[in-house]
């Protein structure tokens, strides 16, 4: 291959990198959040009525998930909120790979007072953990 | 133009791998203050100084004389980006320690036979309790493709790598290609050229082998899988090449 392509790919790749790491962040959805629920999301009843039920809430803080066994309904949302004073990161198990449930890696960097909210469509166990701090364990239950 | 472009190609040639992967690191690092602020920066700092200066306190005392050399600058930038993020600085300051004594007092063939970082947080994780989080890079996959297509250019470390992303693939699914911490294990410690094989018959070997390890650790203990895999593939690897 050409020195030159491969000099001026570089060069570029090096530029890319430097552009994306001084540009400011997107301003993270739920910031500063401190309520103990979240926004209610309408649910179906079985006579096809309306209910309204608040997100299932996990709170995250330095030294402990809480809950951390936690049962939900299919289709229910549930959210994840730091209230710790550094930043974690919610990530499918196994630690370091989080292969196992892909979609939880959406909740991903929590920093401090952020919140994000997933659903569950399907039934199962769901184990997760706190990147930053792999000793930070919880489970979802959905039923 | 031309004179500047052929004096940088000139440079990317003779760059050696130690000093490529320090610039590797260093640009995770910068990753990390943008995700992290300057907690990250303290984190990273203490690993490597307290790897440096145990470094060279090392060396001294094996070879008699001061000398820097990039091994520790490595050793401690690794350790600080996969080190338990927020971790207490004398934890990191033991973790860095331990990283540098390995290097003295476990050696075979003649040449120490440890990866020191690998060492350093294997310590840590038993003793110490500090599991590795594996935070550098981790929101950042990219990055290291563009790294991977770097090391199979210039470096040519491409053995020791499929041997341990082939199989790891058939375990862990295809997701695992898009995670930063195995991507980080694979373009960086496993390939570190001291302790991985040279030759790419045992160098594939080796990679099979700890994935593999990664396989039954991350099955049948709570250890993090990577790193005893790769302290164990280290032995392999160096009888690999000393025999094959």
């Amino acid at each position: 291959m050409d020195k030159k392509i491969i000099i001026g790919t570089f060069l570029v790749v090096a530029a890319g990198v430097f552009v994306w790491v001084v540009t400011p962040k997107p301003v993270q959805e739920d910031k500063g959040a401190s309520t103990a629920t979240a926004t209610p999301q309408p649910l179906r009843s079985p006579d096809g009525s309306e209910t309204r039920a608040a997100a299932k809430l996990i709170v995250i803080n330095d030294i402990s998930v809480s809950p951390d066994t936690i049962t939900v309904k299919q289709g229910e949302m549930v959210k994840f909120l730091n209230q710790g004073l550094v930043p974690h990161q919610i990530n499918s198990d196994p630690h370091p790979t989080h292969t196992i449930y892909p979609p939880l890696n959406s909740i991903g960097l929590l920093k401090q007072g952020e919140g994000r909210s997933m659903t569950f469509p399907d039934k199962g166990t769901y184990k997760y953990h706190d990147h930053l701090n792999p000793k930070l364990v919880g489970v979802i239950i959905v039923e | 133009m031309k004179k500047s472009l052929k004096n940088l190609s000139s440079i990317f040639y003779n760059l050696s791998i130690y000093y490529s992967i320090i610039g590797f690191l260093s640009i995770l690092a910068l990753l990390g203050l943008r995700d992290f602020g300057f907690s990250a920066v303290w984190q990273i700092g203490v690993s490597v100084a307290a790897a440096v200066v145990s470094g060279v306190f090392f060396d001294y005392l094996e070879q008699k004389k001061v000398v820097l050399t990039p091994g520790p600058f490595i050793s401690g930038l690794i350790i600080g980006l996969v080190g338990r993020f927020g971790e207490q600085f004398f934890v990191l300051i033991l973790i860095s320690i331990f990283a540098m004594a390995s290097k003295f007092f476990f050696k075979l063939y003649g040449r120490h036979v440890l990866n020191p970082a690998a060492a350093g947080l294997f310590l840590g994780m038993v003793i110490l309790g500090s599991f590795p989080a594996w935070w550098g890079g981790s929101s950042y996959p990219l990055v290291f493709y563009i790294w991977i297509a770097g090391l199979l250019l210039k470096f040519k470390r491409w053995a020791p790598l499929a041997g341990f992303i082939i199989p790891a693939i058939s375990t862990g699914g295809p997701a695992i290609l898009w995670s930063g911490s195995f991507l980080f294990f694979s373009t960086v410690m496993l390939i570190e050229p001291m302790t991985s094989p040279i030759k790419k018959n045992s160098g594939f070997i080796y990679g099979i082998f700890i994935s593999l390890g990664f396989f039954v650790f991350s099955r049948f203990t709570t250890l993090d899988p990577l790193i005893p895999s790769l302290l164990l593939g280290n032995f392999v690897g160096r009888v690999l090449d000393r025999h094959i």
